[in-house]
């Protein structure tokens, strides 16, 4: 099976690995605002790729994403701000910290179904954002944790200018979310998911223990939203509510709708969207870019009711039958 | 004491809004089963509306209310109409579809008006003395219109054909369906009357507090915790744990802590639907 993964006879994986691997070296000549914009695409497509193992693969639209990469990205802050433990050392336990923290929230809320578990996490994420703000002397506050002073790797900082190696370390982790989320999803587990999803009574009656399974993809997901806080913690030099708000998770949602729910490379395509966009758009607009950005964005849930990813599949189709049409004829 | 009933008053009163924006979520999740996270914006549209006018247009702020109520309604009807091709599609369409909302209407106001924080003169300043209980006739109107609101609601839905009609819809779709109700036109007068109910809410209360593009966000939440409290679907239960919460907060608010009063809320929410997932007034449709 891995050396089935890893073989280059599958050309398509391989020239988007290509296609991945130098972007960043391309975007490098565009210049530094579009190269920070790129950092942002590959860290939100690790919560993205993430949410999408509880959201798409396991059926539970959970809320809490947000405010778990939030606690990942409080704990590597105040832990390298404090205690002056090394930053890397800091990534594994702000995951386990957002781990932990969606062990217990969803022991208490994964009882309830859709909606009612929607609201639930949606209850946490008032409650957690109110600590973050409120706990001042430990959180900063409003204003937020800050200076969390630069991660450094081999004796090179990281700081803000050093973009091309931020970027490539972000890519690295990505694409090691990816792979483990790919396993997760092909295997006897992530089987266990699907079912949930598409009929959580038939998967129980059929011997899956639901509860602990929609457990396991609440913890896996938290688990690579706190370490993606913990990058972002580092890499802004500061964290504070506005950074976790409802609205910066819905953008991290909406990718996964836009990008295509259950598939692997959809919330990746649907991050790029909606970071880059905007961006893009603001060149025309200055005032009523991001105007546009939600008009689009509703524009395209309502025409491509599976994502971009579910688009490109339905034209694929199209163009293939009438291929054979034609031959037949 | 005269502190703690001054402070019940306030409570009731900002309540009573808060009833108004819950009774309208409440709506239009019973009838579509639809979880709109931008119904507050709705609300702070409202609000700016009102201040637009009575400071720019016409210095009548009867007039203006009219005329928030009726924009509000004409919103619903193209509210509606983005919404419906995400009937029955489950929540995260309709979650991405009200972020596009929430985007749209926030950036409008921040591209238009600007995101300075406004403030609308009230005209009914007077403040009238119960022994040593102050109230100003603002809020005087507020509950007033609130409660006229709620009871006209009430008589619409128990006596009224099309209010019937809606009950029908929102216990059963397919059912009413069958019998020939016209299941998408009662959306659309949930979405009316719901977009209404807030836009007017965010008119009663601009004089209250400030005005700004971001302060619909926290009413949104307000309205979930109402309406789950109330039980989803339950009209009725919505209108009275909208007041329950806006006494909660204010007393909360007075003697516990004014930062925690809002995360408090999402306790209490948290914790009833754990143990009881139909909320505190049981199922009954409307």
């Amino acid at each position: 099976m891995e050396g089935k993964y890893f073989s280059l006879k599958n050309k398509k994986k391989v020239i988007c690995f290509i296609g991945i691997a130098i972007a960043p070296l391309l975007v490098q000549f565009a210049g530094g605002y579009w190269m920070q914009i790129l950092m942002m695409t590959f860290l939100f497509s690790i919560l993205a790729v993430s949410l999408n193992l509880i959201l798409g693969y396991a059926g539970q639209v959970n809320l809490a994403h947000g405010v778990l990469f939030g606690a990942g990205a409080y704990a590597s802050g105040l832990l390298v701000m404090r205690l002056g433990v090394n930053f890397w050392l800091t990534i594994p336990i702000a995951a386990l910290t957002a781990t932990a923290i969606a062990f217990v929230v969803g022991y208490i809320t994964l009882r309830l179904r859709g909606t009612y578990f929607s609201l639930a996490t949606f209850g946490f994420v008032v409650m957690m954002l109110a600590v973050y703000s409120n706990l001042s002397g430990l959180t900063g506050g409003q204003i937020g944790l800050m200076p969390i002073p630069p991660a450094s790797i081999g004796g090179l900082v990281l700081g803000p200018n050093q973009r091309l190696v931020r970027t490539y370390i972000v890519l690295a982790f990505l694409l090691l979310t990816m792979f483990i989320i790919d396993r997760i999803v092909h295997s006897r587990v992530g089987r266990a998911f699907i079912v949930i999803r598409e009929n959580e009574d038939l998967a129980k009656s059929s011997g899956v223990n639901t509860f602990w399974y929609k457990m396991l993809a609440f913890g896996i997901s938290s688990f690579f939203a706190g370490m993606t806080g913990a990058i972002y913690a580092t890499y802004q030099g500061m964290i504070s509510p506005a950074d976790i708000s409802l609205v910066v998770f819905f953008q991290i949602l909406a990718a996964c709708v836009v990008g295509g729910l259950g598939t692997l490379i959809g919330p990746v395509i649907g991050t790029a969207f909606v970071q880059f966009l905007p961006e893009i758009l603001k060149g025309f607009s200055e005032a009523y870019y991001y105007l546009v950005f939600g008009i689009l964005l509703i524009i395209i849930v309502i025409w491509a009711p599976k994502g971009i990813m579910g688009g490109v599949e339905a034209l694929r189709k199209r163009f293939a039958s009438t291929r054979t049409a034609k031959k037949e004829t | 004491m005269g502190y703690f009933l001054e402070f019940l008053i306030n409570g009731i009163v900002t309540g009573s809004v808060y009833t108004l924006i819950a009774v309208g979520l409440s709506l239009t999740f019973s009838i579509m089963k639809l979880i709109n996270f931008a119904h507050g914006e709705f609300y702070m549209i409202g609000a700016y509306a009102s201040w637009v006018i009575v400071s720019h247009l016409v210095d009548n702020w009867w007039l203006s209310f009219f005329l928030v109520v009726m924009g509000g309604a004409a919103l619903g009807v193209l509210i509606e109409r983005v919404f419906r091709p995400t009937y029955g599609r489950g929540l995260l369409s309709q979650f991405t579809i009200s972020l596009g909302l929430v985007i749209i209407m926030q950036d409008s106001i921040i591209a238009t008006l600007g995101g300075v924080t406004r403030h609308v003169q009230s005209i009914f300043t007077t403040v009238r003395q119960f022994g040593n209980i102050r109230i100003t006739d603002q809020r005087f109107l507020i509950f007033g219109l609130s409660v006229a609101t709620l009871t006209a609601l009430f008589l619409f839905f128990r006596y009224t054909k099309t209010g019937k009609a809606m009950r029908a819809t929102a216990g059963n779709k397919l059912a009413a369906g069958m019998i020939g109700i016209k299941t998408n036109r009662m959306a659309m007068y949930a979405f009316i009357t719901g977009i209404a109910l807030a836009a007017a809410s965010g008119a009663l209360l601009a004089p209250l507090y400030v005005v700004q593009p971001f302060m619909g966000t926290r009413l949104t939440g307000i309205a979930f915790a109402a309406c789950v409290l109330g039980g989803l679907g339950s009209i009725g239960g919505a209108a009275i744990a909208g007041f329950v919460l806006g006494i909660v907060e204010s007393l909360f608010a007075a003697y516990v802590s004014i930062e925690w009063s809002y995360a408090a809320i999402f306790a209490v929410f948290v914790a009833i639907l754990l143990f009881k997932p139909l909320g505190l007034f049981g199922r009954e449709v409307f």
